[in-house]
């Protein structure tokens, strides 16, 4: 009996092994590639979704880390009039600016049908090498201060179908006269938002339309944008632009080397709080820059990029506005509300090299 | 009464085993990625799981007008390789619960392979995340499964 | 003097626990890669299991001194009296259980009435995680012109480049 049950154990066994074996057949049988062609969703009502990349479109940086470097300016001041007192307008200089940029935008969600993204940022500006900043209240904040934006981000993307899209954007940034150790309070927060509706043509071309409520003139303005992201036939050659902040042409060496040309727009607008003379009179420096540029990006390491920007830094806007009962006021194209004081900023060369994860 | 029970135990073993190599097959079969440019055969070689291109939306190179070829591949001595039957999906293992994993995806737009997860949200939808290094630093794609034509 | 003695003797204590490094070739040859028809038009994929006889190239190579291994060399013949006509490409790749698929050789496109295909092999491909393991799949993806009622079958050669340590 134990024999015969033994022998039932060990073929059956046999015969489902057998089975399983059959499973993991060498060979593999070839179906009709060309009724392929044939083929449609099995579940009905499924969609396809358009991506928010064309070809070759410079890889987005999910962690960023690296150092911006300007060279000498001139800082010209006008008269600076308060309630108790008066400032006389003068000229300084500066042998150099810089500081670390860095931060992060990490997908958050991250699907067919949405993309959400969430980062930070952090940019410091030290301004060195002061001269002639005599009694001027800002020259002297900068020289012992400097400059620094701390902000947060998040971004999403919407593909309506496998052609239309939405996307938002809002920025929460503190930008102010402080250092790490001494950060301003929340309150002086400043809040930017864009919304674009757009069309993804092909694989090459992406355009979209919409509205911004931005500081990058360095104060508040609402202002029409257009992005255009666009690779020629060829692969070689696109353009990148969300207009007006920024526009670039792009020239492709290959996947992993890429050489921009084109400009910047960067701005915010900066509460002036640790400068003993003008910190209690509600003041903010409305700055905004345009930077001319070249830009080499190249993989260095699957996944890790090098950028290096070089170009020229143009002053956009360097002037101080007092904010009525510490209340923000809009001025926009037309507004005709006088500057507290009227700063011009010499233009120079400056550079910027970050290192960079980016994204699949 | 044991040996009847190590009977039953022994016969129930290769059931079992046969049901886990159907749940794990249900991988394979033809899905589209959800922008719709190409359609990928999902099939079992060995233990694992591989995924080739079968068919492409746009098959030649626009500026050369011949079969689109792995141009973008790091290693200059395999840019030949078609795409029409290149392998994106590699090596996945089926790790229970619907989901296969230890697998790698590759894109051709840029010639970057990608660690990557699959899990099966139904028998027709597939979420396939490529990321770098750790799985918050990714991307998921949503894939359908495909049938021929009614 | 005797110090100078001590480090020569450390050095060569260290040389001899390091081994030597050996450059050997592993040839495989005609190895059978099938596929069952019918077969259609585009990628079909043909197959062989191989056991890796390490002893072959030195009989006291160890898969751990293994430090690197390339493809040298990737010849697929055929009998078919067609030759490859009907193929537009061979790719050819190999796996094994606890080894990802790697891609190692391409042809394409193939020059008509070719009986043998030389295939390029890759120059970055390290094939050393393989070899260390007891068999490997070996895989070639033919693109086929048109659809095939018969098997296919190909004898593949190929030839390794083994680097290794020997103690």
């Amino acid at each position: 009996m134990k024999l015969l049950l033994n022998l039932c154990i060990i073929f059956c066994a046999k015969v489902c092994f057998a089975q399983i074996d059959s499973l993991q057949t060498d060979t593999i049988k070839e179906e009709d590639f060309s009724m392929y062609e044939n083929f449609d969703f099995a579940d009905e009502g499924a969609k396809r979704f358009c991506t928010p990349k064309v070809f070759d479109l410079s890889p987005a940086k999910l962690i960023w880390f690296g150092y911006d470097h300007q060279g000498g300016f001139d800082l010209s001041s006008d008269t600076l009039i308060d309630s108790d007192r008066t400032w006389s307008p003068g000229n300084s200089s500066f042998k150099g600016a810089g500081g670390i940029r860095a931060g992060a935008n990490i997908p958050i969600v991250s699907r067919t049908n949405i993309v959400v993204q969430g980062g930070f940022n952090l940019w410091r500006i030290n301004y060195s090498g002061a001269k002639n900043i005599g009694v001027n209240p800002l020259a002297n904040t900068l020289s012992q201060n400097g400059l620094t934006t701390m902000g947060l981000m998040a971004t999403v993307f919407k593909p309506l179908n496998d052609r239309r899209f939405i996307i938002a954007q809002g920025n929460a940034d503190l930008n102010g006269d402080y250092q790490f150790n001494n950060i301003i309070p929340l309150q002086y927060a400043r809040y930017s938002a864009a919304a674009l509706y757009g069309i993804k043509t092909n694989d090459r071309k992406m355009i979209a339309f919409g509205i911004s409520r931005t500081y990058r003139v360095g104060e508040i303005n609402y202002i029409p944008i257009m992005l255009l992201n666009w690779t020629h036939i060829n692969r070689k050659w696109g353009v990148e632009m969300l207009a007006p902040a920024r526009a670039q042409i792009r020239r492709s060496f290959s996947p992993r080397k890429l050489l921009f040309f084109g400009y910047e727009l960067e701005g915010n607008s900066y509460r002036i709080l640790n400068n003993t003379e003008l910190g209690l009179r509600h003041y903010e420096l409305r700055r905004g820059e345009l930077r001319f540029r070249f830009i080499w990006e190249q993989s260095i390491y699957k996944f890790i990029w090098l950028s290096v920007q070089a170009g020229y830094r143009y002053d956009y806007a360097f002037d101080v506005d007092q904010f009525p009962n510490d209340k923000e006021f809009f001025r926009g194209f037309f507004g005709n509300q006088p500057y507290k004081m009227e700063n011009a900023l010499g233009g120079t060369w400056y550079s910027f090299v970050s290192l960079n994860l980016v994204s699949p | 009464m044991r040996n009847l029970l190590f009977l039953i135990s022994v016969l129930l073993v290769p059931v079992f085993g046969i049901s886990q190599d159907a749940e794990s097959d249900r991988l394979t079969g033809i899905w589209e990625p959800s922008n719709g440019k190409a359609r990928v055969k999902i099939e079992k070689i060995g233990a694992k799981y591989y995924g080739k291109i079968v068919w492409l939306k746009e098959p030649n190179d626009p500026t050369t007008n011949q079969p689109k070829v792995d141009k973008n591949n790091e290693d200059e001595s395999l840019r030949n390789t078609p795409l029409r039957g290149y392998r994106l999906l590699k090596d996945f293992v089926y790790k229970g619960k619907d989901e296969w994993s230890d697998g790698t995806i590759y894109d051709p737009e840029n010639g970057s392979t990608y660690k990557s997860n699959i899990k099966m949200k139904d028998a027709n939808t597939l979420e396939i995340r490529g990321y770098i290094g750790v799985e918050a630093l990714g991307r998921t794609d949503v894939w359908k499964r495909l049938e021929v034509k009614k | 003097m005797k110090y100078s003695l001590f480090l020569s003797a450390l050095f060569l204590i260290f040389l001899s626990s390091c081994g030597t490094e050996i450059k050997k070739n592993y040839i495989i040859n005609d190895v059978k890669l099938f596929a069952e028809g019918p077969l259609f038009d585009g990628p079909n994929t043909l197959q062989a299991n191989y056991s890796l006889d390490l002893a072959s190239v030195d009989p006291a190579l160890v898969q751990e001194n293994i430090k690197s291994v390339k493809l040298v060399k990737a010849q697929i013949s055929t009998s078919d009296s067609l030759g490859f006509d009907r193929i537009r490409s061979l790719v050819f790749q190999a796996t094994s259980a606890d080894v990802g698929l790697q891609q190692l050789a391409v042809i394409n496109p193939i020059p008509k009435e070719l009986k043998t295909a030389i295939l390029t092999p890759s120059s970055i491909a390290d094939m050393k995680e393989l070899f260390r393991q007891k068999q490997i799949t070996l895989i070639l993806d033919a693109d086929l012109e048109g659809d095939l009622e018969e098997n296919l079958e190909y004898l593949g050669n190929f030839e390794f480049e083994i680097v290794y340590n020997q103690k």
